[in-house]
């Protein structure tokens, strides 16, 4: 029943944000160290100018019939979908490994070095497939609880850690080479995959309007620099040495003073892929016109396991899966490319 | 039924198998021309004294015009019973069930009808004060084992010509009664429909209690540790339940009330609530919603902590569970199951056992386990006190024990072998669970995820009455329940 339902378009919005979280939660660890505030403040910028041009086709297309993607080009090409349908499949298998990859890489540096990340990998999609049975909304109310529960927890992180703030005017030159602008960018650009997301969710929304994602994507992009801005100018009392200094929002901070912060930071970034994993699978399931289904799901999580266990040996193959270059083509073909084809050369019957 | 009377007690005979309960008291009526009369009743059912009072003598003390055994029946139908609840039937069929509820059966020789005589006169319960919920201000009456006894109580909130009762019967062989209770005005059709649906598709031999529908009343789908089926034993609950658009089913035999939908946020709502002023409700409400966190978390947690992440507790508190854990043979995880599997032990002990033994059994609980276990360093007191706390939450919503045991024996569980990690991924499980469930097309977690911000003013907080009275949010207007049935149709 629950399925075949829609949802408020602010819902899936917010469920979009918390996966744009998961970027920032996961990658802090790759930023320049030596960049000026501006400089990855402008970067942050360029990304999600580019994520919120990616949005645009998926949402004329919403706009003008009320479709997503997926129904669209069966509407529109019936005997063509399945290839469509194909791509989307390879395309968010690609999404959850490269977020499955990046956590259990940050779970292994920085949670415990010693567990099994296949485990941990198998426990975790394990999850998302029960999550993906339970259909989108479900997953889009869920995020609600995880949206609360990380506002809590970064509030906590800001109140019981930082003592002080401490800015440097040459922070604010833009300052830095084009290949390292290119990188952060790059970076910076990869919140565009829920562009894709989108694109295959929002036959399941209601009320949507097109100012929904620009606001969004400007609250996406303040997290993203209120959380640069702290990472580099705020002094606290907690985790010095600690590997991922981005963790803890600070980079002066020691551990005995303040117990159990980080503990809300692992939480977050674990319910954000969560979310992101649930979403890929979910999104599967839905290109594929097998939405709810316990089988093809499991299907897919476990193509996914596989290519994980494969990554952990072929040094190659993780490469390829964790690169952003990559990973920000196979968006722009799915999450543009693709869609203006179809709204091109599908407008005369779109009039119509 | 045929027109013989003697044919008709030997079908009823063989249909009852000869039960000894099963009492024909046999006399004549002396019309011109004498006609053989029974009255057909189940011993225990009926009271003798009405009986005879509005039946025997009646019949035998009245002279009757001369006619046909047809217009005798017609004669004692309208001017000879003095009982106020007379029904006319033809059936064998409705001949068990008036019997088998108390009514007398007066049969007649040479005609095929029969009559129905209201003469109810079972011992049951008195009305009392339910013990499984207890209010500090409030209605002391609470829900008897009789349907026409809670139905009364019902109605006698509620005057008004809205509120319908609906009979129905399910259970092929106890053949129990069930009454639909509803606001007219006020419950969606929609809803009502796939009640009678569910009800009627039921394929129950015997319903010997409300908790027998709970599972067929259950959206489909919607498998979870939560139920979307509520139950009160108190009418002034199940009042304010229908005011809210909800319905109740009463079954006959069980002190407690069936209501539908049932979400999440009504766990934590009270009688108490309502009657208190809105900031102490408001500090109440929350207290419950802490303890629920606390009565499912906190051992695993703990667990998790003590086991996998000690330097989350502060210094003073880890040097104390660290000296605690020490001195014990087991792991905390171990530990924290056994203590907690002990404790269901003696609490299912308490329910079962007669109440001067619960006594006992307290003492034993608190002697044995308690202070000889910890001083016999079998178990750390940090364990038992964590424990005994969550244990203590977990009845602040007693409604939720049933969950709250699961879940915290799960995370017990997932605390020891996981962590803190896998602790969060169960929670998202649990919430995903959660938020896919639904109660007759209500999503269960509304008010919360479908967020309404309007049915936030008796959530967390309880708005003063001036606000609540303003307007009523009928349960059908949650958010996500009209698309629903809007998809159904």
């Amino acid at each position: 029943m629950l399925t075949k339902i829609k949802f408020p378009s602010k819902r899936l919005m917010l469920a979009l944000l918390l996966s744009f979280c998961s970027v920032i939660l996961l990658e802090a660890s790759y930023f320049p160290k030596n960049s000026s505030f501006l400089f990855l403040l402008f970067s942050v910028l360029v990304g999600f100018l580019f994520a919120g041009l990616l949005f645009i086709p998926s949402a004329v297309i919403k706009s003008k019939t009320d479709l997503g993607f997926i129904a669209y080009a069966d509407k529109k090409t019936p005997s063509a979908v399945i290839f469509v349908s194909a791509l989307y499949c390879i395309y968010f298998v690609y999404t959850a490994e490269y977020f499955l990859l990046k956590y259990s890489d940050m779970f292994s540096k920085r949670i415990n070095s010693d567990a099994n990340i296949y485990a941990v990998a198998f426990i975790l999609l394990a999850c998302a497939v029960y999550s993906a049975c339970k259909g989108a909304n479900a997953a889009v109310r869920c995020s609600l609880f995880i949206f609360a529960f990380s506002l809590i927890a970064f509030v906590v992180i800001i109140s019981g850690n930082i003592s002080n703030i401490e800015i440097k005017l040459s922070d604010f030159n833009i300052s830095g080479s084009q290949s390292d602008f290119i990188s952060t960018a790059s970076l910076f650009a990869t919140p565009a995959f829920t562009a894709v997301i989108f694109a295959v969710l929002s036959g399941s929304i209601k009320n949507f309007r097109s100012r929904h994602i620009a606001i969004t994507l400007i609250i996406g992009a303040a997290i993203f620099g209120l959380y640069i801005f702290f990472a580099l100018f705020a002094l606290g009392d907690y985790a010095q040495a600690q590997e991922y200094s981005a963790f803890l929002l600070s980079k002066t901070a020691h551990f005995e003073s303040v117990g159990g912060l980080d503990s809300f930071f692992l939480a977050s970034s674990l319910l954000c892929v969560f979310l992101v994993l649930s979403l890929s699978l979910i999104c599967i399931c839905k290109s594929s016109g097998k939405s709810g289904s316990p089988v093809f799901a499991s299907l897919f999580a476990l193509l996914i396991f596989i290519l994980f266990i494969s990554s952990s040996f072929f040094y190659s193959v993780k490469k390829l899966l964790t690169d952003p270059y990559v990973f920000n083509v196979l968006t722009v073909i799915c999450a543009a490319a693709v869609p203006c084809v179809y709204i091109i050369f599908g407008r005369r019957r779109l009039n119509v | 039924m045929n027109s013989s009377l003697k044919s008709n007690l030997d079908t009823l005979k063989n249909m009852f198998a000869s039960s000894a309960d099963f009492t024909v008291r046999e006399m004549v009526i002396s019309a011109q021309k004498p006609i053989n009369a029974a009255i057909i009743t189940i011993e225990g059912m009926c009271s003798k004294e009405v009986i005879a009072l509005s039946i025997i003598n009646p019949l035998l003390s009245h002279s009757f015009s001369d006619g046909s055994a047809d217009e005798v029946f017609d004669e004692i139908k309208q001017s000879v019973l003095t009982s106020s609840e007379i029904v006319e039937f033809n059936t064998f069929d409705e001949a068990i069930m008036f019997s088998t509820s108390g009514f007398a059966v007066l049969a007649l020789d040479g005609t095929q009808r029969m009559l129905a005589v209201g003469v109810q006169g079972f011992s049951f319960r008195s009305v009392s004060e339910p013990e499984s919920e207890v209010v500090q201000r409030g209605s002391r009456e609470g829900f008897t084992e009789p349907l026409r006894i809670n139905m009364t109580l019902i109605r006698r909130r509620i005057k008004n010509p809205d509120l319908v009762f609906e009979t129905l019967t399910v259970g092929e062989e106890s053949q129990t009664q069930l009454m639909l209770c509803y606001l007219q005005k006020s419950a969606s059709p929609e809803i009502l429909d796939e009640i009678r649906k569910r009800l009627n598709k039921s394929n129950l031999k015997n319903l010997l209690a409300s908790g027998y529908l709970n599972e067929y009343l259950e959206d489909k789908g919607s498998m979870s540790i939560f139920s979307g089926v509520g139950i009160s034993e108190r009418p002034d609950t199940v009042c304010g339940k229908l005011a809210e658009g909800r319905v109740a089913i009463l079954v006959d035999g069980t002190p407690a009330a069936i209501i539908l939908p049932h979400l999440f946020v009504e766990e934590f709502q009270s009688v108490d609530d309502y009657s208190n002023r809105p900031y102490y409700a408001a500090f109440i409400r929350i207290l419950k919603y802490l303890s629920f966190i606390i009565a499912v978390f906190l051992p695993g947690v703990y667990t998790a902590f003590a086991q996998y992440h000690p330097e989350y507790f502060p210094t003073g508190l880890l040097i104390k569970t660290a000296e605690s854990l020490s001195a014990t043979p087991l792991s905390v995880t171990l530990e924290a199951l056994i203590i907690t599997f002990v404790y269901e032990i003696m609490r299912e002990a308490g329910l079962r056992i007669p109440k001067p033994l619960g006594h006992a059994v307290s003492i034993v609980g608190a002697l044995v386990i308690g202070e000889s276990a910890v001083s016999a360093g079998f178990i750390s007191s940090s364990t038992l006190m964590v424990i005994a706390t969550a244990a203590i939450c977990s009845y602040v919503t007693a409604s939720l024990y049933p969950p709250i045991t699961v879940l915290r024996f799960s995370y017990i569980i997932i605390g020891g072998i996981f962590g803190l990690w896998g602790i969060v991924l169960a929670t998202c499980i649990v919430l995903i669970n959660m938020c896919s469930k639904t109660s007759l097309g209500v999503p269960y977690m509304s008010s919360l995820a479908p967020f309404s911000m309007r049915s936030m003013r008796d959530v967390f907080i309880r708005a003063s009455w001036k606000t609540l009275s303003k307007r009523t949010i009928k349960v059908q207007k949650f958010p996500e329940t009209e698309d629903v049935y809007a998809d159904e149709n």
